[in-house]
């Protein structure tokens, strides 16, 4: 039973803190150093996407990682500008790396769009794929509370 | 949002030994700077931890089938207008043995500190106890006394169906 809740100040330097917090109570826990690895680079990603597309005088991050059954929940929220066209692009993102049935092929895909596109600039969806890629975790977001985006990266757990 | 405060949750089978205590240690001290960006209160409450979970594996009764498991939880929140500081509370349950002599001596322990008019003066007298110790395999219980003075915090004792609570209340 693993249940970590933070709010993190928006500043980039918390991020590291977090990955190694996250990366040291999975590493307790579970023993297991791909589930780790996979786990504190999933919370960094969010965390960052958090900080890079939040509201630009957002206070604090909030991180959640909790097992639930067979499975680690890593759940990221922040605020956003009402007028902000992020929420809207994010869960076009978010639908995007989901409808790849292999995770590798979205990744690649995501990898071809950052390089070939430049007007996609750091929005291609590249860290989204690393999570469901090399996390092995299912995405989905949470838009249905006002000027808050959750995103919630769910991992099964290696059988044990 | 809601004010900035974290809470942390484990309950953890008792297994590999004491790495376990390193790795949650090193993972409140991260939680810990991460929020509250104070390093030397965030070292002063993991080695508060990290005394909670010694004394929890060394204490505890891991003698069950399934070898039993520890909890711990950390929570707090940051200063705000009219709170002293940022608030910080460290507690960890492990199993017991029923009757196990060290359990009372835990409580009566915590119960000496806050017998003395500061930590600082609960951890000096300690220190001359040890030294005059003979018995050099009795358990010093210095641990709890380097909670209150180094960790400055409080200290209290719970005892519920078989399991030991203790908790470490700081404000800093």
């Amino acid at each position: 039973m693993l249940h970590l809740d933070l709010a993190v100040p928006a500043d980039w330097e918390r991020i590291d803190q977090v990955r190694e917090a996250v990366a040291h109570c999975i590493s307790a826990v579970y023993a297991d150093a791909d589930l780790k690895d996979a786990l504190s680079m999933v919370s960094a990603e969010l965390l960052e996407n958090a900080f890079k597309y939040g509201k630009t005088d957002q206070h604090d991050v909030l991180i959640s990682v909790r097992t639930d059954g067979g499975r680690v929940r890593i759940s990221v929220t922040n605020t956003v500008d009402e007028a902000s066209t992020h929420a809207h692009k994010l869960a076009e993102r978010v639908a995007w790396v989901s409808e790849f049935a292999d995770p590798l092929a979205a990744y690649e895909a995501a990898m071809a769009r950052a390089f070939t596109d430049e007007s996609e600039g750091d929005q291609s969806g590249l860290g989204l794929a690393r999570i469901t890629y090399e996390g092995g975790c299912a995405l989905r977001l949470d838009t249905s509370q006002v000027g808050l985006i959750t995103v919630i990266a769910d991992c099964a757990l290696p059988a044990a | 949002m809601p004010p900035t405060t974290f809470a942390f949750s484990i309950d953890l089978p008792i297994r590999s030994d004491w790495a376990n205590v390193d790795l949650l240690r090193t993972s409140v001290q991260n939680c810990f700077t991460a929020v509250f960006s104070d390093i030397d209160g965030c070292q002063a409450l993991a080695m508060v931890t990290g005394e909670l979970l010694e004394n929890a594996i060394k204490y505890g009764d891991w003698s069950g089938q399934d070898g039993g498991a520890f909890r711990l939880r950390v929570w707090g929140e940051t200063a705000r207008p009219g709170t002293p500081g940022h608030s910080a509370h460290v507690q960890v349950e492990n199993p017991i043995k029923k009757d196990d002599p060290n359990v009372a001596t835990v409580v009566s322990t915590i119960d000496w500190i806050a017998s003395f008019p500061s930590a600082k003066e609960a951890y000096r007298a300690k220190l001359l106890e040890i030294a005059a110790e003979r018995d050099e395999m009795s358990p010093s219980r210095l641990g709890l006394v380097r909670i209150a003075y180094e960790g400055s915090c409080t200290l209290r004792a719970e005892l519920a169906e078989n399991v030991l609570r203790v908790t470490a209340d700081s404000v800093f």
